[in-house]
């Protein structure tokens, strides 16, 4: 039984308290935590399942059934985890991979942007069929990050070392080009409006790509060398963005471009992943506490979530209805946490 | 690119990097361009994602006193052990696997040709933008 199951009595929740500010080409606001935590766990229950040992198992994505299947970045393969046995399935992606992200298509296939292989891998989780789309040759170790589907069936994507691109899955054309601003494409979703909208670690902006020109519209976040790691968009469209340098979750509204930022609960918080669930509660992960950080956009607070062993380097969250996941890179496990549904 | 092949055309180690380029025939600027992602080696370059990479040789691991880094590389430093081309070659081979919980997250380079020249070229400290 590779299941353990651990009720967290530790949860615990920071309430901040700000002052806004506005100015500059889109208006933005700060808000200071005060880290005043006090015990929450009662309405969470949080599950770790064992990975294969040494896989770093990261990104995640789910199948239709009750499956999740995980991106082992060092072993190269995308593996199937039943949460009802703990059971491990690894599929090998090829000699070379390194599987970073992965998403479920309209095709129920799973599309990942493997750096090893410097392609597009689809794997066909009925019959574990692979297929590959390398990318151009100009964009060799394009170091490919971040995928998403579009409402029209088009896949979306990063590429860390300053590309772009997508796939039609119709005619499998691959389309690439260079992101401005160079180095740092990383994060990628698509709003309800079907805007697709990534953000540049490096290159300190949140972008929309014209789904027709692929031509982009740069947002620069209010803060210097914000670091905005990755993006998610709520049920309204509204973005929601992790800060890895500054430490901050910050939301962009696309219909006024206004920001505003919340400073994580800690000493040093490195904010790496954020996912909004069915609620629009903010999933974030930080480093800096080792820590699942739940933010309340409507109460301004945060729910914490530590890791039981250290260096946890959850990298991307996910999710179901009731259900929040990711996958432990630095401790070889996923951990769920379970919340009321919305009925 | 044409940039930055403009900069290494004033080095005299190009020929030699280029000779020794990589096993698939890319140029060390193509190689080192993910590293670049996070890390640069202009000593100017702040506020980074990752720890800035100027004047590598010889410093202690977890030694870019500006930088905030993980546990496990704050472990290192105190370690006391410095980057030397033996202990960047093995960390290129395999980084997760010489700091285990790193913060981190690159697979590694399995051709030797590849880390030779990348460790060639960031200990000398070479600049690319």
């Amino acid at each position: 039984m590779n299941r353990r199951e651990f009720m967290l009595s530790a949860a615990a929740v920071a309430t901040i308290a700000g002052t806004m500010s506005l100015g500059g080409r889109s208006s933005s606001a700060r808000a200071e935590s005060t880290a005043q935590l006090s015990p929450k766990a009662a309405e969470y229950d949080v599950t770790y399942f064992d990975a294969v040992p040494g896989s770093r198992s990261r990104d995640i994505a789910f199948n239709t059934d009750v499956s999740v299947w995980y991106c082992g970045q060092r072993d190269g393969t995308l593996t199937r985890l039943d949460p009802e046995s703990g059971g491990l399935d690894p599929v090998p992606l090829g000699e070379g991979s390194a599987p970073h992200g992965v998403v479920l298509g309209p095709d129920n296939a799973f599309w990942i942007t493997d750096g090893g292989q410097n392609a597009i891998v689809r794997l066909d989780p009925a019959d574990k069929s692979i297929s590959r789309l390398p990318l151009p040759g100009e964009f060799a170790r394009a170091n490919l990050n971040t995928g998403v589907f579009d409402r029209n069936g088009i896949y979306w994507f990063t590429g860390q070392n300053g590309v772009l691109g997508r796939v039609d899955p119709k005619t499998e054309k691959l389309d690439a080009w260079a992101a401005p601003g160079g180095r740092g494409p990383y994060g990628i979703t698509v709003t309800p409006d079907n805007n697709v909208w990534y953000v540049s670690l490096a290159g300190n902006h949140l972008g929309v790509i014209d789904r027709e020109t692929f031509e982009v519209t740069r947002f620069d976040p209010p803060t210097a060398n914000a670091g905005p790691r990755r993006v998610w968009s709520d049920s309204n469209g509204i973005l929601w963005i992790s800060e890895w340098n500054s430490g901050d979750v910050s939301r962009f509204n696309p219909a006024t471009a206004e920001w505003k930022n919340w400073k994580l609960p800690g000493e040093a918080p490195r904010c790496y992943s954020v996912y909004v669930d069915e609620r629009n509660k903010v999933w974030t992960t930080d480093f800096g506490a080792n820590a699942i950080v739940m933010f309340d956009p409507e109460s301004e607070q945060f729910t914490s979530f530590p890791s039981t062993m250290p260096n946890a380097n959850v990298r991307q969250m996910a999710g179901r209805p009731g259900e929040a996941w990711g996958g432990e890179s630095g401790t070889d496990r996923l951990v769920r946490i379970r919340f009321p549904v919305i009925t | 690119m044409t940039v930055s092949c403009r900069i290494l055309a004033g080095m005299l180690v190009l020929p030699f990097m280029l000779a020794n380029a990589q096993a698939d025939g890319n140029s060390i600027e193509t190689e080192i361009g993910p590293c670049l992602a996070c890390h640069s080696l202009d000593a100017n370059k702040t506020g980074l994602p990752g720890p800035n990479l100027a004047d590598l040789k010889g410093r202690r691991l977890g030694g870019d006193l500006d930088f905030g880094y993980s546990p496990v590389l704050k472990e290192a430093f105190e370690g006391g052990d410095v980057w030397t081309e033996d202990l960047l070659d093995r960390f290129l081979a395999d980084p997760e696997g010489m700091f285990p919980g790193m913060w981190m997250s690159y697979p590694g380079i399995e051709e030797p040709e590849t880390r030779e020249a990348l460790v060639e070229f960031i200990l000398r400290g070479e600049t690319i933008r």
